[in-house]
């Protein structure tokens, strides 16, 4: 079922949004990876507003992911971790829990200031990220 | 379905500062607060430095910081922000879930930490509401602890908070002041030490847990004491009591001298009246006894009419020093130079001591003039040495001063100003408190023989004088007498000579109208001048002699009248007079010294006045010196 959100008014999203979390856990979506339904409620069952994020999604992400390459390309530690942390937000606020648990190690090597094993860990991002990217345009396009 | 309630809080204009680098994240965060119910206002920087510019300017309800930032980290951040927004709510907004940095966020002053992820647009718009609610309580708190501390630190008043033992916990400085320590020290001290038995009843009201006020007198280290007005309200805090004091040891003293100031001016008033009802009297029984002494058969009927008017003369004397203290006593000023004065009286203040006291004169050279009744002056003197002598009776020291005496603001009972200063002293045995609060009374006396009027008629010239007069005395010392007569500045030092008093029977034959309501002395005056060979009418009122005046046609050269008499007054009638016969001369005689004339309003020469009670000698030369002026 499609549900229109951006057409119906504000006050009757909030109906919306009650009626997603109760049929939560019927949601295809749902993984150890990401939790849409947390998403979906944190935004309110606000669709416009998830377009919005999805589409500043796909242009910050990249250029975050970047500084995370070059800070380990360049072995600043430091740089690694700030901009790791910088990820981790994004991801924690999209529910988006793997990508987050490997900002947050790539963060902690940058911390300690390890840069083994980082290549791997920011490949590793990559993919979930992708992954992620899939799900959350699929989101937006079918509203669930 | 839920409902919506807004109330006023939740539709103000919220001036949110978002500072954040990510711009993902600042667009989750403004994105989640797009809600119905938030009103907000955003501004979005992403750096600290732009952050505080903007601080410099703006004045943001609540700051959403992220701790983590281009050009700052961690509580850096938060520091740096707070120093710059003392008056915005902080909430902190982490992707760190780090409970040490959370804690020590908040306890250093923001009002939340959240963490990415774990909220959603209606916790954060609470949090926000909150946390702005939080700062305004506080700020609301804080600035009414400045408050309260600013009327502490700066009340006139002793504020004290104490424990129910008495020890001062707080207090501020004027309590130290008042209890003539710094308020360092006092904090500590139980303050029921400081207290006589007043105290007590504070200790044990305590007791009753509630609020009370009385006085104490407070003992303080120097030995001085202070009676203090206090206040107190009783477990402001549990165990902990607050007292206000003030020291109203001054304000007693002033209301005393206030009541004693009262009281004399009232006896003076209450003096006055009898005096000149009784001058009245006097004056029918002298004209009338030199009735009798003129028209006497035999010498044994002249020396009755003698030793009668001898006797009004003394009565009247008694009667003048009444009207003295009531300051009524008519006055003649003139420029005086004390010294000349007490000079003068040397021999008498000599007889007056007799061989066992030895007088000491100290009289300091032009000390200046004073403006006041020669007589009146030496009155006041030979009172004052009067008084010393019968207070050493065993024998002493009489020492009389004068000099020159500046007073300072800072003397209560004397105006700043320049004095001549008269000063009695004696040996004697001095006076209790109780007899100095009272010397001045009329009738009050300590000797058996006393009339009582001796310093209280002192008391009435020197006022009448417009001088001050003050007494200090010590036990078995002896006490001083201190006079104060105000300098008369830029007059020259030629006091004025005694004026002669010598009075004489002078005939005349023009028409007299002679008005008073007394009619004995009336009918004697009449008779009297009648006597002398002047042509007399007479009225018992002011009514009765605007009938006379408009219905005689002849001259009327003298009009005398009393001032205070029923339907018309003196006043009344004089004006008529001087309208209708505009030769007519006035003499006002009263039983009220000359003030009492110009008070009732009536422009007068002085020496057209003449007070009762009088001889004909004095009315007879009176009215020769009025009417021959005229020729």
């Amino acid at each position: 079922m499609v549900i229109e959100k951006q057409a119906i008014p504000g006050l009757n999203r909030e109906i919306i949004a009650n009626a997603l979390l109760q049929v939560a856990w019927l949601n295809p979506l749902k993984s150890q990876h990401f939790d849409p339904d947390a998403l979906w409620n944190r935004v309110h069952g606000d669709v416009t507003l998830l377009r919005e994020l999805v589409d500043l999604f796909a242009a910050e992400v990249p250029v975050m992911l970047a500084g995370i390459e070059k800070a380990i390309k360049n072995g600043l530690p430091s740089d690694l971790e700030r901009a790791s942390h910088k990820i981790k937000g994004s991801m924690l606020q999209f529910s988006a829990h793997a990508a987050a648990d490997i900002a947050l190690q790539l963060e902690q090597n940058g911390r300690i200031g390890s840069m083994a094993g980082t290549e791997s860990l920011l490949q590793k991002l990559r993919q979930e990220i992708s992954e992620l990217q899939q799900t959350l345009r699929a989101m937006v396009r079918d509203g669930v | 379905m839920s409902t919506v309630v807004m109330d006023s809080r939740q539709t103000e204009l919220l001036r949110v500062l978002l500072v954040e680098d990510n711009a993902l994240d600042a667009k989750f965060i403004t994105g989640l607060l797009r809600l119905p119910t938030a009103t907000l206002q955003w501004e979005h920087v992403t750096r600290l430095g732009d952050a505080l510019r903007y601080l410099e300017r703006s004045h943001p309800d609540v700051i959403l910081l992220d701790l983590n930032l281009e050009d700052s980290a961690g509580y850096q951040t938060f520091y740096r922000i707070q120093q710059a927004a003392a008056g915005a709510a902080i909430l902190v907004l982490s992707g760190s879930d780090d409970e040490e940095l959370a804690i020590k966020t908040v306890r250093e002053g923001a009002q939340d930490y959240l963490v990415k992820g774990t909220f959603d647009g209606r916790l954060l718009l609470r949090s926000i509401r909150y946390a702005i609610e939080r700062k305004r309580s506080e700020e609301a708190l804080r600035q009414s602890e400045a408050t309260v501390r600013a009327i502490f630190e700066n009340s006139m008043e002793g504020i004290v908070i104490f424990a129910g033992d008495g020890t001062c916990l707080e207090a501020n400085s004027a309590a130290g002041a008042l209890l003539n320590l710094s308020r360092n020290d006092l904090i500590g001290c139980r303050l029921y030490d400081f207290c006589e038995k007043g105290f007590e009843q504070m200790r044990a009201e305590l007791s009753l847990a509630e609020s009370g006020r009385g006085q104490f007198w407070a003992q303080l280290k120097d030995g001085s004491r202070r009676l203090v007005d206090y206040c107190f309200t009783p477990n402001i805090l549990p165990g902990q009591h607050l007292a206000m004091l003030r020291d109203i040891t001054e304000q007693q003293d002033m209301e005393e001298q206030l009541r004693d100031s009262q009281k004399m001016e009232a006896v003076g008033r209450l003096a006055g009246g009898v005096a000149h009802d009784f001058n009245n009297i006097l004056g029918i029984i002298s004209g009338h006894a030199e009735l009798l002494e003129s028209s006497a058969s035999s010498p044994a009927e002249r020396a009755r009419a003698e030793k009668i008017i001898s006797a009004t003369e003394k009565a009247a004397s008694l009667t003048r020093q009444l009207l003295a203290f009531g300051r009524k006593q008519v006055m003649s000023l003139k420029l005086l130079d004390l010294a000349i004065v007490l000079e003068g009286l040397s021999s008498m203040v000599d007889c007056l001591m007799g061989a066992e006291v030895q007088i000491s004169i100290q009289v300091t050279k032009n000390v200046g003039l004073v403006r006041a009744d020669q007589s009146q002056m030496e009155q006041v003197i030979m009172n004052l040495t009067a008084n010393a002598r019968e207070a050493m009776p065993e024998g002493g020291t009489l020492t009389i001063t004068i000099d020159r005496y500046e007073s300072s603001t800072d003397q209560p009972e004397l105006p700043p100003g320049e004095y001549a200063r008269l000063s009695v002293s004696d040996t004697g045995a001095g006076m209790s408190q109780e007899v100095q609060s009272r010397i001045f009374e009329p009738f009050f006396t300590t000797k058996k023989t006393g009339s009582g009027l001796g310093l209280s008629t002192v008391y009435g010239i020197v006022k009448q004088s417009g001088g001050y007069i003050t007494v200090t005395s010590e036990a078995q010392r002896g006490s001083t007498f201190s006079v104060y007569l105000p300098l008369v500045s830029g007059s020259d030092l030629n006091p004025a000579p005694s004026e002669s008093r010598k009075r004489s029977h002078v005939p005349g034959h023009e028409t007299i109208l002679v008005v008073d309501n007394e009619e004995d002395l009336r009918n004697a005056s009449c008779e009297y001048l009648e006597s002398c060979g002047y042509r007399v009418l007479s009225a018992g009122d002011g009514k009765e002699a605007i009938e006379i005046c408009d219905r005689h046609t002849g001259p009327i050269s003298l009009l005398i009248s009393d001032i205070v008499m029923p339907r018309l007054s003196g006043r009344g009638l004089v004006d008529h007079v001087r309208r209708t016969r505009p030769g007519t001369n006035v003499l006002i005689i009263s039983g009220y010294s000359d003030d009492a004339v110009w008070r009732h309003g009536i422009a007068l020469d002085p020496s057209c006045f003449l007070q009762k009670p009088f001889t004909f000698e004095a009315l007879s030369a009176k009215i020769r010196v009025i009417l021959d002026k005229e020729g």
